[in-house]
């Protein structure tokens, strides 16, 4: 059937980030859970307030959370990514996927936390000033294939959840549906 | 009407039909109507769930939208993410999203599926009669002045000054209001998808429609389908709720999608002797290009592809040489968050950029892959899906970004962004070039694969391919693939109405012949 350009091709499943070889993978896997699965002072101060995840580590949702504030930072007058829980929605979306979607965005997280000791750097993401930041993307963009993987999905994630939410939509020249919502769907990731 | 959905199952059940019928898009839906029309006890299968405007399932928006009918909740991609899958995960599979255009398969394509891959049985005569019919039952009209948009227009203005031929789309519309909202799924059953034509037609005439129900896999003994096993899922979670679902039939249809039904297959250990089972993937991968105009444009308004182009349907080589074409050109049409996120660029530079959402126009283009991709299952069972877009489909894709791109100046856009992540802007017609060497690969730019085929190719030849020219599994008697999956290649234009009448021709041999061979 036609159409189209659903909505971004948002995420790697299957396996597809991690395509640069099963010893890599392995690595960024057991690096993900290692590095990213236990909580500590300094990633707790960066999970927006209030927001518990359900999928992710207390980790990973930081480097979520850090991550969608640098794609859509604040400005005065619009929602911000904390008020419309862009991070928590991600986390919630991946409760209906299989485990090992899951896992390459895991990995996705891991190399942007990381992803400065690949070259050479020994600074994490969340740990970087915030110009720090804008460079580091910069060079996932338009570094190793994986890198710019990772890159790409989790920004189109970020930006699709960011402007999906009614809030935004004055400032995008969206006037919304036609009708007022009757019913979320079931298995609905704002829950 | 017969539809069970998840909260109404209370637990196993076991079922015979004459015909059970897994998927119930535009190939299930059609094959089912016409078997339950002729008598026969069919129970359709449908792994994703029931959604229908009158219960306010449609809401339009595209989260939930995204969530309640697209397969893999929009995240499904090939392995290497380069390919967004788009395909449908409801009652009514992805004629519930899709754009309505409506085009008989031309008659070259159908003259190569006979004479290169000994398909019989589809020619174009032999579709015609069912051509005409559904043209009738859908509404299939040429798009309407008032429904084209501000986008249509331009694409008319632009294409026709830089002399590229422009002509109406065929459209399967009945009393459209333009509300745009085409792509999740139409709140005035205006668009005729298989949820307002052929599945109640299937319904009324005494079919059974079982939703949230997932196949597990085809059972068969001795060469023979003997029913399915399913898993009935909890639609508050996506998972499997506990109770299961055996049906005991000779006849076992696979209508899963062209993404999905060769997987159905392969964990059903049907025979592949050919090794053509899970290969021959071709999707239509969709380059796009985006205008930013001095005028509103909104492109989440009205019809999407009212108007188009043919005129590079087939490639043009030299001396075996790529020069142009291979594709169809239309304007394109995208809700807002899904254009924002493929618009480049994060933070100041980024909503800016959304700050003009309204007025970005785009061009589309849905490519006639040359190259095949592949699917195999992981370990888990779950389908990993390959397709590259190098080669020739690469030089493809640039022509279409091209072409897009002098459209969109010659409307009237001061700039052309590229859908790269780096987010590649063109001032003007001089700087086309730079289209050829934009980088388009896996992590660099991201395409919609919508319209999947190929992966259990029909054929005469058992060697060759997967099912024979009846739809029938080859060497698994009364297992019949009815849907995209059979094509051996894309068929060039859109092929809801091709799935249609190839169902067609597999219900007329079940009804006529087959319970008698």
């Amino acid at each position: 059937m036609p159409p189209p350009p659903q909505p971004p091709a948002f995420l790697a499943t299957r396996r597809g980030l991690l395509r640069m070889g099963a010893g890599t993978a392995a690595v960024l896997s057991a690096g993900s859970s290692l590095f990213l699965s236990r909580c500590n002072g300094h990633y707790d101060a960066l999970v927006p307030a209030g927001q518990q995840p359900r999928v992710l580590s207390g980790k990973q949702f930081a480097v979520l959370a850090t991550f969608v504030d640098c794609i859509l930072p604040d400005e005065p007058g619009w929602p911000t990514a904390v008020e419309t829980r862009v991070a928590l929605r991600i986390d919630h979306e991946l409760a209906f996927h299989h485990d090992q979607l899951v896992d390459d965005f895991r990995a996705a997280l891991y190399l942007v936390e990381y992803g400065d000791f690949l070259h050479g750097g020994f600074t994490r993401f969340t740990r970087m000033t915030q110009p720090e930041r804008d460079a580091h993307l910069h060079r996932m963009q338009r570094g190793w294939s994986l890198e710019k993987q990772a890159f790409i999905n989790l920004r189109l994630l970020a930006v699709f959840f960011h402007y999906t939410d009614e809030r935004t939509w004055q400032h995008i020249g969206y006037a919304g549906p036609m009708f007022p919502v009757a019913s979320r769907p079931p298995a609905d990731n704002r829950a | 009407m017969d539809i069970l959905e998840w909260t109404g199952v209370k637990g196993d059940l076991v079922e015979t039909a004459d015909a059970v019928v897994i998927g119930s898009g535009c190939g299930g839906a059609t094959v089912a109507k016409e078997l339950a029309a002729a008598g026969w006890k069919v129970l359709i299968l449908e792994s994703g769930g029931y959604y229908v405007p009158e219960r306010g399932d449609f809401d339009q928006r595209e989260d939930d939208m995204l969530a309640r009918i697209d397969g893999g909740r929009g995240l499904h991609a090939t392995a290497d993410t380069q390919c967004n899958l788009t395909y449908g995960h409801n009652v009514g599979g992805a004629s519930v999203h899709y754009w309505a255009e409506s085009w008989r398969t031309p008659r070259d394509r159908t003259e190569s599926w006979e004479r290169e891959f000994g398909v019989e049985g589809h020619s174009d005569d032999e579709l015609r009669p069912y051509y005409e019919r559904l043209e009738k039952d859908l509404n299939v009209h040429l798009a309407t002045d008032e429904r084209l948009n501000r986008m249509n227009q331009l694409f008319d203005r632009g294409a026709r000054a830089v002399g590229i031929h422009v002509e109406r789309v065929l459209q399967a519309r009945k009393n459209c209001i333009g509300s745009g909202y085409c792509m999740q799924g139409c709140s005035f059953n205006a668009k005729q998808s298989q949820l307002v034509t052929h599945l109640p037609a299937a319904l009324a005439s005494g079919a059974r429609l079982f939703a949230d129900c997932r196949v597990e896999q085809v059972t068969h003994e001795r060469g023979r389908a003997t029913g399915v096993f399913a898993r009935f899922l909890d639609r508050r979670t996506a998972k499997p709720m506990g109770p299961t679902l055996t049906v005991k039939s000779d006849c076992v249809i696979v209508a899963a999608g062209g993404f999905q039904s060769a997987a159905v297959l392969m964990r059903s250990g049907v025979p592949d002797p050919s090794g053509q089972l899970g290969k021959n993937l071709r999707a239509n991968p969709c380059p796009m290009v985006f205008g930013l105009f001095n005028e509103d444009v909104v492109l989440w308004k009205n019809i999407p592809a009212g108007v188009g182009t043919m005129q590079y349907r087939l490639p043009r080589f030299d001396a075996g040489k790529y020069v142009e074409g291979g594709y169809l050109l239309y304007p394109n049409q995208l809700p807002p968050a899904a254009l924002g996120a493929l618009m480049p660029g994060w933070g100041k530079d980024h909503r800016a950029l959304m700050t003009q959402l309204p007025r970005i126009g785009s061009t589309i283009a849905w490519i006639d892959d040359v190259n095949s991709g592949s699917m195999t299952l992981d370990a888990q069972g779950h389908p990993v899906w390959q397709l590259d877009i190098t080669g020739v489909d690469d030089l493809i894709c640039r022509d279409a970004m091209k072409k897009g791109a002098a459209i969109l100046f010659a409307a009237g856009a001061r700039e052309v962004l590229l859908a790269d992540s780096l987010g590649t802007r063109l001032r003007g017609p001089d700087e086309m070039a730079r289209i050829d060497t934009v980088a388009m690969g896996p992590g660099d730019m991201m395409f919609s694969v919508p319209h999947p085929c190929g992966m259990t190719r029909m054929g005469r030849d058992p060697a060759r391919s997967v099912v024979d020219n009846n739809h029938q599994h080859h060497q698994v008697k009364g297992l019949f693939v009815c849907d995209p999956s059979v094509f051996p290649t894309a068929p060039s234009v859109d092929p809801s109405l091709t799935i249609m009448a190839f169902s067609y021709v597999a219900a007329r041999f079940l009804t006529e012949k087959w319970r008698k061979t």
